[in-house]
């Protein structure tokens, strides 16, 4: 739960071990398949990108956003134009 | 004088906006007009305890853009009565996935966490829509961050009903937009492909639903659910009207690096040219279902139901009397679609919903914390329902360096495999040469709400004849066909290779004109008899 940063109650904790068994039986599917080796690529997106078809990178060049206002307006907590976040927890170091 | 401009084609609203037979804002008006009548409540959050009268609506909507809406007509009406060229969707109403940022509007992923999260910007297709005249009217009710086939996991209710059956699901994820659709409340709407989220709503709710290429279509702006399988698409009452959006939304975006820079093909210019000569596919490996039975934790294979099998062999045959040729073919790994879109998903969606923390944008929660840690736990656990959470889980779980390998890399082999499938049986193969396969778009009609939601995997498994797709990054369109028994609409799918936008509503065309004087086609959701004229 910590690394996924949610904070859950034991009744929800229940359903959600129950669920994800059931899920983890389905994934478990794929157990069956014998055709899947080593050698087997993977596909990431589907479709081919080649040069043909690709975008080159943009030029890494700073713009000036107009959007700043309308995001800054909307953070829970801001300060002079930053964002504020809660204290940071405090561990020690090993 | 027109009586219901909302119940007309879109491509037939443009054309009398264009000669001045009707004004924009007379559309606008009938629109809203109809939305007063048959939507009901939007979608709010803590809206528990639903009325009689709430159970007799559609609640497409979450929000509606009504001012932007009369802007936009009256500009479009503007330009017309000057002389000026409008755009190619002139006047054509249409309503958007609340997954997609429309700039000024209230965007909120169908969740807690965005409820008042207002858009800076406006997503790169929806902008194209409205430079083409397109008006926007309102934002849709989905499930929650696209999670789902049913919208009942949105936090605003009431969630969408189908309006041929209003105690039944619309589908999902886009479900809102398909109920729009059919309801005539709008004529287009745009929604998002993740898995079949655009083509099992159009066909649980009757209506045209549009899967493009991956990368055919930007994302920027769409809220990110998987982002290798995401696809922005049209949902429509015909084919033509899927077909002006999508030439409109086409196209490189260089705010999405995904999107490919080659040129789409002009999708109007023989769409009417029929099938003749065309290599079409069906295959048995699309009419039997896999799925775990209710209750128990079992796998069952079964076939699918009989009236759903006899309606794709009927659209074939319907194919085939305009000479298409109709080829029996293999697809061996359709069945571990949806196994292995449990992992990838799972691991995007983790991914994507970590930006969702309380801190930049969105909902904090009001209890006390401590520190970050707490704020980040309190906060997503309330901000979040139970569909993002359980994507968190398991997407951390499948992706875990001690079980990367078993899960993660397996399924993104499947996915190739999957793939294979496809390109083994499409033209260039040295197989079959398939300019299309066709097969059901989903295993059942549209099923009763409340039946299916909570159980995750039962749920999942409605996208298994959608996702295959997904997987492969080509393009699909789910078609109405017939309606079943019970009066509920049956859609066919047709899957097609990497960009083949423009074969496949070419076949969907010759499809519909076939059986444009068949008597399902005649049938109206009984949430809009009597409004039609």
């Amino acid at each position: 739960m910590e690394f996924a940063a949610i904070e859950l109650t034991e009744e929800e904790a229940i359903y959600f071990l129950k669920q994800l068994n059931i899920q983890l039986t389905a994934i478990h599917e794929m157990d069956l398949i014998t055709e899947i080796e080593t050698t087997t690529p993977i596909t990431t997106h589907g479709i081919r990108y080649t040069t043909m078809n690709t975008q080159f990178l943009r030029e890494d060049v700073a713009k000036v956003s107009s959007y700043a206002d309308s995001i800054l307006a909307q953070m829970p907590e801001t300060k002079s134009r930053y964002v504020v976040t809660p204290s940071l927890p405090l561990r020690e170091l090993e | 004088m027109i009586n219901h401009p909302c119940d007309l084609p879109g491509h037939k609203l443009t054309r009398l906006v264009k000669r001045k037979e009707l004004s924009a804002v007379a559309i606008v008006d009938s629109v809203f007009a109809r939305i007063k009548s048959v939507d009901g409540e939007p979608g709010k959050l803590d809206y528990l305890n639903l009325t009689r009268e709430d159970k007799e609506k559609v609640h497409a909507f979450i929000s509606l853009t009504e001012d932007r809406a009369y802007q936009a007509a009256e500009r479009i009406d503007k330009k017309i009565e000057g002389g000026k060229e409008a755009g190619p969707m002139a006047g054509i109403p249409i309503s958007v996935k609340d997954i997609f940022l429309v700039k000024g509007t209230r965007t909120t992923a169908g969740s807690r966490i965005l409820s008042s999260f207002v858009a800076p910007y406006t997503a790169t297709c929806v902008e194209m829509l409205e430079a083409a005249d397109a008006i926007v009217i309102g934002k849709t009710n989905l499930d929650e961050f696209t999670f789902g086939s049913s919208c009942e996991s949105s936090a605003f209710k009431p969630t969408p009903r189908n309006p041929w059956s209003l105690d039944r699901v619309p589908g999902g994820s886009s479900g809102g937009s398909a109920a729009a659709v059919a309801a005539g409340e709008g004529s287009i709407s745009i929604g998002s492909d993740t898995a079949g989220s655009v083509r099992q709503p159009a066909s649980f709710c009757g209506v045209v639903g549009f899967k493009p290429t991956y990368g055919r279509v930007s994302r920027h702006g769409l809220i990110a659910f998987g982002s290798s399988l995401d696809c922005p698409g049209p949902i429509s009452n015909n084919v033509i009207d899927a077909a002006i959006a999508l030439q409109t939304m086409a196209g490189k975006d260089s705010r999405d690096p995904t999107t490919i820079t080659q040129k789409p093909e002009d999708y109007l210019a023989q769409i009417s040219d029929g099938v003749e000569g065309m290599r079409i596919g069906i295959s048995e490996d699309y009419f039997r279902i896999i799925y775990k039975s209710p209750g128990s934790n079992k796998l069952r294979q079964e076939p699918i139901s009989k009236e759903i099998k006899a309606t794709v062999e009927n659209a074939a045959r319907t194919l085939e009397s305009l000479g298409a040729k109709i080829i029996e073919v293999n697809m061996p790994h359709t069945r571990y679609g949806i196994p292995a879109y449990f992992v990838i998903s799972r691991v995007e969606a983790a991914s994507n919903l970590h930006r969702f923390d309380g801190v930049k944008y969105g909902f904090r929660t009001e209890d006390s914390y401590i520190d970050l840690n707490e704020m980040y736990s309190k906060t997503r656990a309330q901000g979040f329902g139970s569909q993002p959470i359980l994507r968190i889980l398991m997407g951390m779980y499948v992706s875990a360096a001690q079980y990367s390998e078993d899960y993660y890399r397996k399924a993104l082999k499947l996915r190739s495999l999957i793939r294979s499938d496809f390109e083994e049986v499409f033209k260039d193969s040295s197989g079959p040469q398939l300019d299309a396969l066709m097969t059901p778009t989903n295993p059942t009609v549209a099923f009763p709400i409340n039946e299916v939601y909570g159980d995750s995997v039962l749920m999942q498994y409605a996208d298994q004849f959608t996702v295959p797709a997904n997987h492969a990054g080509i393009p699909g369109i789910s078609i109405p066909a017939g309606l079943s028994e019970s009066k509920l609409p049956i859609g066919v799918q047709l899957l097609g290779p990497d960009f083949s936008e423009e074969t496949l509503f070419r076949i969907a065309r010759a499809h519909e004109i076939a059986t444009q004087n068949d008597p399902w086609r005649s049938a109206t959701p009984p949430a809009v008899e009597g409004l039609r004229s």
